[in-house]
């Protein structure tokens, strides 16, 4: 009984700690209705949003994730497309890198949160392997910092 | 009625501040062929949020910080491609092409087999307003569009930053 009530209480927690945001959802929707594409489900994905909520490592304060398999054969410049008209008001492009050669795409958006010292990114890194769509709430300083030494890479932020 | 027009007309025009220029740096079929492509987008809100984390105590960061603060943005294009000559060279007449009167140029380095690189500047009074730095490699076009008050002085220390790529020599280049 205890446990139960333990487990409810952690779940009535976690929707109430990480709340949804529409933005993101509309992104992973688009990408979801491709032709092929599949979402793949990561366990505990929610506790890790909470722990990092919690913890805020390396500056970030929130994030969501979604990964799609599938997507090799969605053409990248339509993703491009759909995280343009989806990604909601504010975001406005920030990065957006390509490289034929292997494949990888990644395209960044950003939309300052309103305390002013903090960014929201979406991003979405997409390779022969998989397509990754993250959102994620972080202090401007972190990426500022990876823009300023390496805007080729700054999508690594994210992965991490 | 005329001089109050004339001065209506004088007074609107002393109002209307330098706006500095942007240009249009989209080149849907140079993105189409390159190999690699980054764009980097920086408008004055993230600019403005960026300046905050350059320190204040070291020298070349406060530098930045305070050019950054003058700025209305920053924008880069650039394309690798697979071979030489996989793009127009004519390019650049089209970037050229989208300057105004003001617009004059600072630095051009011609080079048959290396890199051209086009410095020009918009120039209001003794205020620089707004750059272009188009630099053309047999593999490689990189166009950066620099947005607002820009001190000259200071305009090296923003290369290596933000995707802006190393243009101009280094004091320590030389002493090597």
């Amino acid at each position: 009984m205890m446990n139960k009530r333990l487990a409810v209480a952690l779940l009535f927690a976690t929707v109430i700690a990480a709340p949804l945001y529409a933005d993101f959802a509309s992104v992973a929707r688009a990408i979801d209705a491709q032709h092929g594409v599949k979402r793949i489900w990561i366990p505990f994905l929610g506790l890790a949003r909470v722990a990092v909520r919690m913890v805020q490592p390396e500056g970030v304060h929130d994030f969501q994730l979604v990964t799609f398999e599938g997507t090799d054969k969605v053409d990248p410049h339509e993703l491009q497309r759909i995280l343009r008209t989806h990604a909601g008001a504010g975001f406005t492009p920030l990065v957006q890198a390509w490289s034929r050669r292997s494949n990888e795409w990644s395209f960044i958006y950003a939309r300052p949160r309103p305390d002013a010292n903090r960014l929201e990114l979406m991003i979405l890194a997409h390779d022969d392997e998989d397509t990754v769509l993250v959102r994620v709430d972080v202090d401007a300083n972190v990426v500022a910092r990876e823009i300023r030494e390496k805007p080729r890479h700054v999508e690594h932020l994210a992965r991490r | 009625m005329r001089k109050v027009l004339i001065a209506v007309a004088l007074m609107l025009a002393l109002a209307v501040p330098a706006s500095a220029q942007k240009l249009n740096l989209d080149f849907p079929e140079l993105a189409e062929r390159a190999d690699e492509v980054v764009d980097v987008t920086l408008d004055a809100t993230m600019l403005k949020l960026a300046a905050k984390f350059f320190s204040g105590r070291d020298p070349d960061e406060r530098a930045i910080r305070d050019m950054i603060n003058g700025l209305q943005g920053i924008y880069v294009r650039s394309y690798e491609f697979k071979s030489a000559g996989a793009y127009d060279a004519r390019l650049i007449d089209r970037v050229k092409s989208q300057l105004g009167p003001n617009w004059k140029p600072l630095v051009t380095v011609r080079s048959r087999t290396k890199d051209n690189v086009n410095i020009m500047a918009d120039l209001r009074g003794e205020n620089i307003v707004g750059l272009v730095i188009i630099a053309a490699e047999p593999r490689e076009f990189t166009v950066v569009n620099i947005v607002g008050n820009i001190d000259i002085d200071r305009l090296a220390q923003l290369q290596g930053e933000f995707g802006i790529p190393r243009i101009m020599k280094d004091k320590d280049d030389d002493d090597e």
